[in-house]
């Protein structure tokens, strides 16, 4: 996906002269291309991104349209303060590019992988966090992105995700029904959509009529649009970040205001760094947030729902009318 | 209440030193009393940079008339507690109005406790008092000129405290390595940083050629005479940033709180509006 990324951006600077791209010194084999053709206007900042972070805000203060790279812990927690201040607090337009999401680089080890970064960014004022599932959300993302005033945080995976044609949205109704059965809600956002998709899939083969629902835009959350997207049934958010995640804080939030009387189940990555060595697929696992930890999750709710309809029943034949 | 003050403009002569050292002096006092009337910490902050915040507006050329104009010279007051020092510059160059400082502090004013950028101050560039960003936002601001094509310069007023900080260190790199000779850096080195002597928290000499040596061109100077400042930043610029040291001392002109830690926090007394002495 960050390749793909790139290259909106480098087709973009052909004919965006306000267009600048700077990075950590990082994106071996992804960035050279923009080296190549940007010019002066491809600035490896080196390995100081709180400095990055606050140029790119005084570049655009200038009138530039910065892009700014780096690995995600490193330009998200690293800086943390710098995007506060000097990004958020201005109104400053920086696009801040993490790469990658979740347990992308899982065998980097927890200093690279991405769980609390959409959280620390969703609360910031002003910032609007991007979690593209598919590349064709991201397609759709960027060509938004220019009516958006202030700061993107744009959460990248690794994955190019599921390879599926999104149906248009516009920033008003940032979300993306991708089925409409009625019996379950799955609702997810970004990096886990390959997971989610599959358990979307698993569970229609057994017969589960599924709503599947992404998020592409995770702040300002968009509750009214997906009030209106889902199911009058019971809910699984899945979401590849620690407990307290903006698609999980928005979700529980939204189910409360409206007492919505069906259940929810909120899959995430807890409180816990990774405690063993392993790749995406292992640490997925080892958190419950793979596809068949989800399509269980779904399973479990649809199952208690019958339950308590049928002690609600048998109450109502005790009861005298 | 102070009248308004004016800077005055010219080349030295003994007429106007006479006058300038009384228009410095009359800045000083402003903050005193400002200090006074709100309660406000950082008094001693503030009363080591007033020549140097003089000296950086008068040769930026920032005036009224080209405040907000895109490419006008831009004024980073990286040590945003010295709040007040900044804003009674600014008032004296009439780059914000006096009412706004008469009210400093005073609940729905337009000026907070650290230099804050909002719609009722155009002037104020970018808003500070996290320590460690001014120098990123200047080097940001002299990169984007130089791609501009634009040649005014940008001036960032340091703390030597704030040279504790990673970020400091991150732009003075990338300044030097990039040769932005449209930036200049001035240190107030005051010696005292939040809570103790600057030697025996994190000690910066040799401060110097520490800079030196990230290839900055390096000027010390009393920071207390604003003539020397002037001769430095009228110099024409080399091929690297310039950073000035500018030699002060804390709470300068109240001596009963120059050269303390207290004066980072204690606001002036009532005492101290009358009994000042001039730089």
């Amino acid at each position: 996906m960050r390749n793909h990324l790139v290259g909106l951006i480098g087709e973009a600077a052909r004919s965006q002269p306000d267009i600048l791209f700077l990075t950590a010194d990082l994106g071996f084999s992804v960035v050279e291309p923009l080296q190549e053709s940007m010019g002066p206007r491809f600035i490896n900042a080196g390995i100081a991104e709180a400095n990055m972070i606050t140029m790119a805000a005084a570049l655009s203060f200038c009138g530039f349209q910065p892009y700014v790279y780096s690995i995600t812990p490193f330009i998200t927690a690293r800086c943390y303060e710098q995007i506060r201040n000097d990004v958020c607090y201005h109104g400053a337009p920086v696009r801040l590019i993490g790469t990658a999401a979740g347990f992308s680089y899982g065998t980097l080890g927890p200093t690279h992988h991405a769980l609390e970064d959409a959280t620390i960014m969703a609360t910031l004022p002003g910032m609007t966090v991007f979690s593209p599932a598919t590349i064709s959300e991201l397609d759709r993302l960027f060509a938004l992105s220019s009516g958006i005033e202030g700061a993107i945080y744009f959460r990248i995976a690794r994955e190019n995700g599921p390879n599926r044609q999104s149906p248009l949205f516009d920033l008003e109704n940032p979300v993306v029904v991708w089925s409409r059965g009625k019996a379950i809600n799955l609702v997810t956002s970004g990096s886990l959509a390959g997971e989610v998709f599959a358990a979307a899939d698993a569970l229609q083969a057994g017969g589960v009529d599924v709503r599947l629902i992404s998020l592409p835009i995770l702040a300002p959350f968009p509750a009214a649009a997906l009030w209106n997207a889902l199911a009058a049934a019971p809910t699984v958010v899945a979401f590849e970040g620690y407990e307290g995640n903006p698609l999980e804080a928005g979700v529980a939030k939204l189910l409360s205001e409206k007492a919505s009387g069906y259940p929810a189940r909120f899959l995430n990555a807890g409180r816990h760094f990774a405690q063993k060595v392993g790749g995406t697929d292992f640490q997925r696992a080892a958190f419950q947030l793979d596809a068949a930890a989800i399509t269980a999750a779904a399973r479990s709710l649809i199952d208690q729902r019958r339950e308590n309809a049928s002690a609600h029943l048998r109450v109502k034949a005790t009861t005298p009318d | 209440m102070n009248s308004m003050i004016h800077a005055p403009a010219g080349a030295p002569s003994d007429a106007l030193a006479a006058t300038r050292s009384a228009y410095l002096a009359a800045l000083r006092q402003r903050v005193i009393e400002v200090s006074y009337l709100a309660k406000s910490a950082h008094l001693g902050s503030s009363l080591s940079c007033i020549e140097i915040l003089d000296c950086i507006i008068r040769a930026s050329g920032l005036t009224p008339e080209n405040m907000t104009a895109p490419h006008r010279p831009r004024l980073v007051m990286s040590k945003g507690h010295a709040a007040m020092a900044f804003y009674a510059a600014l008032e004296a160059w009439g780059l914000i109005p006096k009412t706004h400082l008469d009210r400093y502090l005073q609940d729905g004013t337009a000026l907070w406790g650290h230099v804050t950028r909002s719609s009722a101050v155009p002037a104020i560039d970018v808003s500070t008092g996290s320590l460690g960003h001014g120098l990123g936002l200047t080097a940001g601001y002299a990169l984007g000129y130089r791609l501009r094509g634009w040649t005014a310069r940008s001036f960032c007023v340091l703390s030597d405290g704030e040279c504790d900080e990673g970020s400091t260190w991150e732009a003075i790199l990338f300044a030097g390595h990039h040769r932005l000779s449209n930036m200049v850096a001035i240190v107030d080195y005051n010696k005292i940083q939040s809570i103790d002597r600057v030697s025996n928290v994190l000690e910066l000499e040799p401060f110097a050629d520490k800079w030196r040596s990230f290839d900055w061109t390096v000027r010390e100077v009393d920071g207390h005479d604003p003539w020397a400042m002037d001769a430095v930043l009228g110099t024409p610029a080399t091929d690297r940033p310039l950073v000035i040291i500018a030699h002060t001392v804390k709470g300068k002109g109240v001596p009963r709180v120059e050269n303390t830690v207290a004066s980072h926090y204690h606001p002036a007394r009532e005492s101290d509006r009358t009994g000042h002495a001039n730089a």
